[in-house]
């Protein structure tokens, strides 16, 4: 164990190796098949931008129609369009995916490792993500644009009131929705085991304890609204009844999806916002953030109370004042948790030396901002001032404030900070500067006019406003700022596009930076770092690296290494010691290929075409099933690898290796989606004035078997990957074992997936009857997607036992599938309560 | 066969629980008193039955309380481990302990702020 | 014309609005008080003069010192807002009990039903069998419950000047409590987006102090003069106070040109759609139009009711209010002027 305690450099034969591993692919191929974050986030940013851009224009659009009272420039149609994409533009194809790209680009190099933990998985959910940008905007070409606001309540975008528009945009939604849950599980996995050797949570740079918690976030609140649109698309095409009040539905549940989804989106906008002032502010003021803790603590509690805020969004629906004040303590709870990073950040230019650079000055424009923002938002949390304010312009000025002031100034911070990094060329701080005060005298002279227009008494969503309202001056100030804030947005992305070619090149730190980015080169190689860098403290490029052998001993085994295949240091949760290393993915075009299949998918069922459902359903099966292959051949051509430097096991079982942690996620995502199933069922119950009385689904052998069946499953696999030496052996025994369990684990499914069948067929439920029947036939389909998941990957783990010599990789397959089937137990449990124990009960 | 270490696990792992308990406390008061308040009240009133709306509220503010216990005996122990391990030199649980007194703090005041709502407001009106 | 003020929250004119007033200065308050501490501490943070020796060179980074900054963080930041949440949230409860109750029968002896139609409000008042669109009447100093439904889409109710707003779902029947102290008109109109006309979705609520107010449910729950028959000898309504259109066509028996005009609406798809009590006209789809021309304005607040705008409105109602569900109507110049004036003599 003590052969590797000595520094031995590599030779120049080991780095090409090493560099030959990492070699990014070249021409089309790049286009198609590079998996690398630092492509995939620079994807994303860029796309996300031409959105921005797109997003900006329709609001310019819509700026110039409300400059004078009676206005004819736009038609009332095109206006509702407008504002509904600009809407949808802004949060689904703009906000979110800019900052999953940030994190994507960032995240591994600030943590020290050399991608993310799934790169192939990030990749797809890229394409998702473009996807759905593309169908959600080939609405304008086939003159069917979405017009039900960038919130669809039903019954305005329900079956009777809107057309196929609609059905563009809830595809178009899920598209993004299954691209930002995708990133949210990387993101997890990533901060909790790919940290550098030494960084203890306590050590974490504060963008990574943000984007962990965005992506719990992520999780819980995006799979409702995944949910939520995937009901009101059937009750659209397949007479479900989830929002139809005549047959047992409510109207209302859809706003309660949207806005538990809704409100944690501001502050999944939000919060990476903060978290990119806490990087840069410190920075530029050279001084470390003060009161580390508290802004963590901070960081959690909004994130954690922001899913408690959704009724806020509902205050004058005509709920019971104490449901109202309910969430009006937890609207307002949340504000204090800002107050915290306010105070840090404030206490923080206190304590330093601030320089006045341009992500300086957009940090300072942020706190401006923003802090105007959050006391509007105060305001709007009380439910008795909402009912005034709510749906007026008060509330469109109280918004921008939060997510220009709070997620865009800082982004725009965040260029200019990262932009030598991600370039290796520094942003001209004249036109910087210049751009800076542009877009915040034109934010002001937009927004600012507006909290005095909606408590005039101007509600939202008009297309125009009549001359005795008294507010045309304020709207045609408005229109002013909106345009200086637009040659704002376009100088900075001039002086950022100019630095490309002329800007002075940069080290690797040309700020003086405390975090590990800054450590690489500028822009990054492709593995990020030759030597993974070792860590003793929070700021480590300013304090001396830690002197602890078994960290040395890590960045020794990974110093240029392994070179046979891509791997990271994966290491432990709590305090990021040395654990494993961990595979990561090398090109591939399976995963555009997949998402296109899914894209593919929703466009067949646009246009009713079965055959062009049943191809991209081809699509997708040879698309997971090659990448599938393309993994187990991978991972299985270095059958007689060694652990990385002789101690780091390049696969192991439990919470060792990213797919433990994928598993758990994903287990974790379907329980959520059972969860909102339930949920929406027991909600049409009590507030239906007629349920079917006695209504349980009423099959206890075939639901009990159902999860006999699971229970099987998890035993099998769990029992086989139990089996076999973890290091590269191949034993004839744990293959028995292994095969026995992955046939025995397919059986069980198989046969949950029939009896779950059985019980959708003999139930004697219409689903077109009453909303009761189509949520639990919601449930039960819920159920089956689960158990199908649960076949897929125990496929895979079958796949893994026949391709592999070794026996490794099966038991964690296996150890993988147990885990996923347990998800899949508890979605069993909670559709059973809700289908019998709950109506059951209450009879 | 790696290295894994196996130090001060008792400590750390109390410090974690007092992490995780007060975000998980807050969640439930917030979800229950919602649930139970307007669940209860609507499915009385939907099958136009009086709903009873003082055993309502009290089952409101007792789960509350016992949430709320729970949250500040977390932010207890975090002060506690936070304490010790200055004294160990941890730094890990000396941030874990004083990020759990944080969350305890803070969410504990958010306990607070809804459980007050039944005593002042009807509680189905 | 009407006062801009006047659809404002400011002034709040009785009621709930009052209420929610002093909740809402408190707020504007210790909001703008809170913003400029915080600003002005940013400002000076960032601009203060730094002593000498705490000048590091460019690689000298201040090492991390837990003990006042984390004392600064947690008290400044953490403590204090929440005091100062705690007081507006209190407030905000206090608020809340006093205006989120509905009004219950014995409170509020008038009752109103609204029910919101794309893109327009029915009104009526079912102690008295009186129908009416776009305008409630009501009487000063009592407390009025509103009840509201819709059968399309949601629609939101919001007078600023009397009470917050309070949505029509479908399904539903959600209540609010108007008040209004003085007699006078105040605007409202739906706040939640309804579809593509949700911009001119509008209606006044006419305050009249008490005896005005008995009159004018009494005029309203008779037919017009006019509306059927030449002999329908009812005394003229008294409660038309602010009527728009001033040219009325004498109380006396009907000229010829209404009744032209009252033929040419019976015997068109008029009746399919619009009720006028005292004829054969019963239709449901649109607006009650038995005393239209006692309102305001026309087509939910998009015209004022008067002659030339009714003909506007006639003939080409998606030209001027395109989505809402009247089809225009084809009529010749003298036939249209008929129709006016028999619409006109609704009163």
């Amino acid at each position: 164990m003590t052969t590797t305690d000595e520094e031995t450099r590599p030779t120049a034969e080991e780095r090409s190796a090493f560099e030959e591993v990492w070699a990014r692919p070249r021409g089309w191929r790049r286009v198609l098949t590079s998996v690398q974050h630092k492509s995939v986030g620079t994807r994303y940013m860029v796309t996300a931008a031409v959105f921005f851009f797109v997003g900006g224009v329709q609001a310019l659009f819509m700026r110039v129609q409300l400059a004078q009272p009676e206005q004819q420039v736009l038609s009332a149609q095109t206006y509702n369009e407008l504002f509904t994409m600009h809407g949808t533009t802004m949060m689904f194809l703009f906000a979110v995916p800019f900052l999953e790209g940030l994190a994507a680009y960032l995240l591994p190099l600030m943590l020290g490792a050399r991608d993310m933990p799934f790169a192939r998985y990030n990749t797809f959910n890229y394409w998702c993500y473009l996807f759905a940008g593309i169908l959600l905007y080939s609405s304008f070409l086939v003159g069917m644009v979405p017009d039900a606001g960038w919130f669809a309540y039903v019954p305005l975008s329900g079956p009777e009131f809107a057309d196929k528009a609609m059905d563009i945009w809830l595809f178009g939604l899920a598209l993004a929705e299954l691209a930002a849950i995708g990133a949210a599980i990387e993101m997890i996995v990533v901060v909790l085991g790919m940290r550098a050797p030494g960084m203890s949570l306590d050590r974490m740079p504060i963008f990574a304890w943000t984007m962990l918690s965005v992506a719990v976030m992520i999780v819980l609140a995006f799979v409702p609204l995944l949910v939520g649109s995937m009901l009101l698309e059937l009750d659209r095409n397949a007479g479900t009844a989830f929002f139809d009040t005549e047959r047992g539905g409510d109207p209302l549940l859809w706003q309660h999806l949207f806005w538990i989804f809704g409100h944690p989106e501001v502050y999944v906008m939000f919060l990476p916002g903060a978290a990119v002032i806490s990087q840069v502010l410190p920075v530029h003021s050279r001084h470390r953030l003060v009161g580390y803790p508290f802004v963590v603590a901070a960081v959690v509690v909004t994130a954690i109370m922001s899913l408690g805020l959704w009724v806020h969004h509902m205050y004058t629906t005509g709920l019971p004042p104490v449901t109202l004040s309910f969430f009006t303590a937890a609207s307002m709870s949340i504000s204090v948790a800002s107050g915290v990073q306010v105070v840090a950040w404030i206490a923080t230019l206190w304590s330093g030396r601030p320089r006045l650079t341009v992500p300086m000055l957009f940090s300072l424009g942020f706190l401006f901002t923003f802090v105007a923002g959050g006391i509007t938002g105060v305001m709007v949390a009380s439910a008795p001032f909402d009912a005034q304010a709510h749906d007026t312009y008060f509330v469109v000025a109280h918004f921008h404030y939060v997510l220009i002031g709070g997620m865009l100034f800082p982004v725009l911070a965040g260029l200019f900070h990262w932009w030598p990094k991600f370039t290796g060329r520094i942003p001209s701080a004249r036109l910087g500067a210049v751009s800076f005060w542009l877009t915040f005298g034109g934010f002001h002279l937009t927004f600012f006019p507006m909290h005095l227009t909606g408590l005039s008494g101007m509600p939202r969503r008009v297309f125009t406003y009549d001359a005795t309202l008294g507010v045309g001056l304020l709207n045609l100030l408005s229109t002013v700022g909106a345009f200086v804030l637009a040659s704002g947005f376009v100088l900075a992305a001039v002086t950022l596009l100019a630095a490309l070619r002329r800007g002075e090149r940069s080290g690797p730190n040309p700020w003086g930076a405390d975090s590990l980015e800054w450590a690489a080169d500028s822009p990054p190689s492709s593995p990020n770092f030759g030597r993974i860098p070792v860590v003793g403290s929070r700021a480590p490029l300013w304090n001396p690296p830690p002197r602890d052998p078994e960290l040395d001993r890590m960045a020794a085994a990974f110093d240029h290494a392994p070179q046979n295949v891509r791997a990271t240091p994966f290491t432990t949760v709590l305090d990021a010691r040395p654990s494993t290393a961990a595979v990561q993915a090398s090109p591939s075009i399976w995963p555009v290929v997949t998402a296109g299949g899914l894209a593919l998918a929703f466009v067949g069922l646009l246009v009713e075409s079965a055959w062009v459902v049943g191809a991209s359903v081809l699509v997708i099966a040879a698309g997971f099933v090659a990448w599938e292959l393309q993994n187990e051949r991978e991972l299985g051509a270095g059958e007689a690898r060694e652990p990385v430097g002789g101690r780091y096991p390049v696969e192991a079982p439990g919470p060792r290796s990213p797919g433990w942690w994928g598993a758990t996620a994903a287990a974790v995502v379907l329980v959520v989606a059972v969860a909102t199933v339930a949920f929406s069922l027991l909600f049409l119950e009590v507030n239906a004035p007629v349920w079917p009385a006695g209504g349980t689904l009423g099959r206890p052998w075939l639901s009990a078997g159902t999860g006999l069946a699971v229970v099987l499953a998890i035993a099998a696999a769990w029992w086989g990957s139990r089996h076999g030496p973890l290091d590269h052996a191949a034993t004839p025994e744990a293959r028995g074992a292994h095969l026995t369990a992955a046939a025995t684990t397919g059986l069980a499914g198989t046969a949950a997936l029939v009896l779950t069948v059985a019980q959708w067929v003999t139930a004697d439920l219409d689903h077109t009857t009453h909303a009761y029947d189509s949520g639990v036939l919601a449930l039960l389909g819920t159920l089956g997607v689960a158990i199908v998941l649960g076949l897929g990957i125990t496929g895979s783990a079958l796949v893994a036992r026949l391709t592999h010599a070794r026996d490794v990789r099966p038991r964690i397959m296996l150890q993988n599938a147990a885990m996923l089937w347990a998800g899949v137990l508890v979605v069993w449990a909670i559709a059973w309560a809700a289908t019998d124990l709950v109506p059951g009960a209450v009879v | 066969m790696t290295a894994v270490p196996a130090t001060r696990p008792r400590t750390v792992r109390a410090a974690v629980a007092a992490v995780l308990i007060p975000p998980a406390a807050w969640v439930t008061a917030l979800g229950l008193s919602y649930l139970v308040q307007d669940f209860a009240c609507t499915a009385y009133t939907s099958s136009g039955r009086p709903p009873p709306s003082t055993v309502i509220g009290a089952l409101v503010i007792g789960l509350d309380a016992v949430l709320l216990a729970l949250t500040l005996a977390a932010g207890a122990v975090a002060w506690r481990e936070h304490r010790r391990a200055a004294g160990d030199d941890s730094p890990l649980t000396g941030f874990l302990g004083l990020l759990g007194t944080a969350l305890s703090l803070g969410f504990a005041a958010g306990i607070v702020m809804i459980a007050v709502n039944p005593l002042v407001l009807e509680v189905c009106a | 014309m009407i006062d801009a003020r006047i659809r404002s929250v400011f002034p709040p004119a009785g009621g709930v609005a009052d209420r929610v007033d002093g909740h809402l200065q408190l707020l504007l308050v210790a909001g703008s008080v809170v913003w400029v501490i915080v600003v002005t501490a940013m400002f000076v943070a960032v601009l203060r003069r730094r002593r000498a020796e705490r000048t590091e060179g460019d690689d000298g980074v201040p090492g991390d010192e837990p003990g006042r900054g984390h004392l600064v963080v947690a008290f400044l930041g953490g403590v204090a807002p929440a005091v100062i949440i705690l007081g507006v949230m209190a407030d905000s409860v206090l608020t809340l009990r006093d205006t989120g109750g509905t009004a219950d029968a014995s409170r509020a002896p008038v009752v109103v039903e609204v029910d919101g139609r794309q893109f327009w409000w029915e009104v009526r008042y079912p102690e008295h069998d009186v129908e009416t669109a776009n305008e409630i009447h009501i009487p000063t100093g009592q407390d009025v419950r509103v009840e509201l439904t819709s059968d399309d889409v949601i629609h939101s109710f919001w007078v600023p000047q009397l009470a917050g707003k309070v949505d029509l779902v479908p399904g539903r029947t959600n209540v609010v409590t108007l008040h209004a102290d003085e007699p006078g008109t105040y605007w409202g109109r739906c706040a939640e987006y309804c579809g593509l006309q949700h911009a001119w979705m509008r209606f006044v609520v006419v305050a009249h102090d008490e005896p005005e107010y008995a009159g004018w449910l009494e005029a309203q729950g008779r037919p017009a003069e006019s509306p059927g028959r030449t002999d329908d000898g009812a005394g003229g309504p008294d409660g038309g106070d602010e009527t728009a259109g001033g040219a009325r066509p004498g109380a006396g028996p009907d000229t010829e040109e209404v009744a032209a005009g009252r033929e040419i609406f019976m015997s068109s798809s008029c009746v399919y759609c619009h009720t006028i009590a005292g004829t054969e006209a019963r239709g449901t789809l649109g607006p009650d139009l038995t005393h239209l021309a006692s309102r305001q304005m026309i087509g939910a607040g998009v015209l004022p009711n008067d002659r030339e705008s009714l003909a506007r409105w006639i003939t080409g109602p998606q030209d001027v209010k395109p989505g809402n569900a009247m089809p225009g109507t084809d009529l010749s110049e003298d036939e249209l002027d008929a129709l006016i004036t028999y619409l006109e003599s609704l009163e």
